[in-house]
């Protein structure tokens, strides 16, 4: 069978299993932004916390993501809270790395002026520091969604959802029907996913960003 | 917390400018930083009057711009007390107090991410007023300050020039009408000939608002020209002077504050003299949207080769030469000229002669209160008014060498 005969045949699946794989992204990516900027910003100020953060967010992002889900299949029954736990793992230490920088990156003038107009810790943070770093932040944002599409399709083998399943059956039965056109709608899925997200939280990007700080 | 609803007193309640500065005194305030032998601010003690311009002057590292950082308390004293007014402000919340310390630095820092309304309406938000009030105080401010609202109310900093951003600096430092502004070097960081527009502004500004004023700088030219009153600095916040810059210049304290006023005493003497000591003249002036031959017919008959145009409030905007207006439309629209030569009533005579250096015209356009049009000097005036300066300096130089020259510092 010819890929496009094998993609109009199967096509209702793979939409599905395409929706499946970018709502778990994006619903990982939603709860790993929360997670690294709650823990960018109770790091960010002192410089042990803010160097602790980043060692971490280094360290982390060379586990394996095998490993990993080892350990959480072994502490968790399997399924799709295995792959949400595990993606908004990842996802977080990219955005807590760029949301310790972005933040840590305000100039001090500025925080200094904001202080001696009588601003508080708290208005200081969320009228001025976040909003500065806020094109840093959604860049780490990105970045994390780039590879939680690559991640997601990885802990399709925990049974979390997504076009990962499809690459897995086209591997093991690798030389049989239709194998390779597994594979092959499985990954070109996936890049399309990854594009169509990208263009998306860039836009959020612009429209949430400043106009005095755009680039 | 009806401290930051309620705002500073009564005159604040309008908006409008008019609440007058207080008095600030400064009581054996000391800092020590942990691990330093010797102390950054030692028991220094301080009386700034209500009203005036103080300028902190010394060189880097003695302490001056801490002093005046703990009058906010962005660094807290170590020991003594600070008074503005009658409250002791060590014993008052950091975050209430500071709402109602103006607080300009340099390069202004205004916040990049907003436009600057927002960065003006910053103190006012905080302390909770009205949106409408708000509004109209910001473009009270924007006009105060020499920047048209309807031009920049909606700009960000980053499309503004330095001086331009230097002025909104101002504005938000005013916004909340505090009775005391505190200046951190707030011109240093722009050239020369903004710098001295900015300086002119902040003493028109002065004239109308009557703040007390905390001014920090290194520069002794700006300290003379500014301050009513200047206190030298030596390491350790140590008050080695603290005079009128007439007071200084005559009758330099030791050798320290001799070595910061320099070699030309005499000269900076002549910064002394402002542009209201001096007898100003009328220029032939029309109004936008006048009838051209009229003007032409006033400008002869005073016998002037050259017409100012004013606009509808007073301001100046370009001079025509007579034959310029030949047509009969030639007043219906008059575009501002940018590079046109202004000083204030508080500009020193210096300062005006150098502008009539630079237009290379024998007069230079004097504005008061609100850039409005008050008269010309002419080159002449000012020549003859050095003359005269000479004289009288010198004779307080002689008979007045009992006074006491500094000031107490334990």
């Amino acid at each position: 069978m010819g890929f496009f005969q094998f993609l109009q045949d199967r096509w209702a699946v793979l939409s599905f299993l395409a929706y499946q794989h970018m709502s778990v992204v994006v619903q990982s990516l939603v709860i790993a932004t929360i997670v690294g900027l709650v823990v960018a910003v109770l790091v960010y100020r002192s410089p042990a916390g803010a160097a602790a953060g980043n060692a971490m967010s280094a360290v982390g992002l060379t586990l394996p993501s095998y490993a990993l889900l080892g350990i959480l299949i072994a502490l968790i029954n399997s399924g799709v809270g295995v792959s949400v736990i595990a993606l908004a793992f990842y996802g977080s230490l990219p955005i807590l790395r760029n949301a310790i920088v972005g933040l840590r990156g305000v100039d001090s003038k500025l925080v200094e002026s904001a202080r001696g107009m009588g601003m508080n810790r708290r208005s200081i943070l969320l009228r001025l520091e976040i909003p500065l770093a806020w094109p840093v932040i959604m860049t780490g944002v990105r970045v994390s969604g780039q590879m939680l599409m690559g991640v997601a399709a990885i802990t399709a083998y925990v049974l979390g959802p997504g076009l990962g399943g499809y690459i897995f059956a086209g591997i093991s039965r690798m030389g049989g029907a239709n194998a390779t056109n597994d594979i092959v709608a499985g990954t070109i899925g996936i890049l399309v996913l990854a594009v169509i997200l990208d263009v998306v939280l860039n836009l959020i990007t612009r429209v949430t960003t400043s106009r005095g700080i755009r680039v | 917390m009806s401290d930051t609803t309620n705002g500073k007193p009564a005159s604040s309640a309008s908006g409008r400018g008019s609440g007058h500065g207080e008095q600030i005194v400064l009581d054996g305030v000391t800092k020590r930083y942990p691990r330093q032998k010797a102390p950054a601010v030692d028991h220094v003690d301080l009386t700034i009057p209500a009203g005036e311009i103080v300028m902190l002057v010394g060189p880097s590292g003695c302490g001056k711009t801490t002093t005046m950082k703990m009058i906010n308390r962005l660094i807290e004293p170590t020991e003594g007390r600070i008074f503005i007014g009658e409250e002791d402000v060590t014993r008052k919340d950091p975050d209430v107090l500071r709402r109602h310390i103006g607080y300009v630095i340099q390069g202004a820092g205004l916040f990049p991410h907003m436009t600057v309304a927002d960065n003006i309406a910053l103190v006012p938000r905080l302390l909770k007023w009205d949106k409408g009030r708000t509004r109209e105080r910001v473009d009270e401010l924007l006009e105060l300050t020499n920047l048209d609202p309807g031009q920049f109310r909606d700009r960000y900093p980053r499309e503004l020039s330095g001086g331009q951003q230097q002025r909104v600096g101002v504005a938000r430092g005013l916004a909340a009408d505090p009775p005391v502004l505190l200046m951190d070097e707030p011109f240093g960081a722009v050239d020369p000939i903004t710098r001295q527009r900015l300086q002119d502004e902040l003493l028109r500004l002065q004239e109308e608002l009557r703040k007390t004023i905390v001014f920090v700088t290194h520069d002794f030219d700006e300290a003379v020209k500014l301050g009513d009153r200047i206190a030298i600095l030596q390491v350790g916040s140590k008050i080695v002077q603290y005079d009128t810059p007439e007071e200084i210049l005559a009758h330099p304290a030791d050798k320290f504050v001799e070595g910061f006023v320099g070699a030309g005493a005499v000269l900076k003497q002549l910064t002394l003299g402002r542009v209201r000591d001096v007898e100003l003249h009328e220029a032939a002036v029309a109004h936008v949207g006048d009838d051209p031959a009229r003007a032409v017919d006033k400008a002869r008959s005073l016998g002037r080769e050259h017409v100012l145009v004013l606009d509808d409030q007073e301001r100046p905007q370009r001079w025509l030469a007579l034959d310029e207006l030949q047509h009969s439309n030639a007043l219906q629209n008059v575009a501002r000229n940018q590079d046109l030569e202004v000083v204030s009533l508080a500009s020193t005579l210096n300062d005006a002669l150098e502008s009539m250096l630079t237009s290379s015209h024998g007069v230079v356009v004097v504005t008061g209160p609100r850039n409005r049009y008050e008269g010309v000097v002419r080159v002449e005036t000012i020549m003859a008014a050095i003359h005269g300066l000479r004289g009288p300096v010198a004779e307080t130089t002689s008979d007045d060498g009992s006074r006491p020259a500094s000031a107490a510092v334990s």
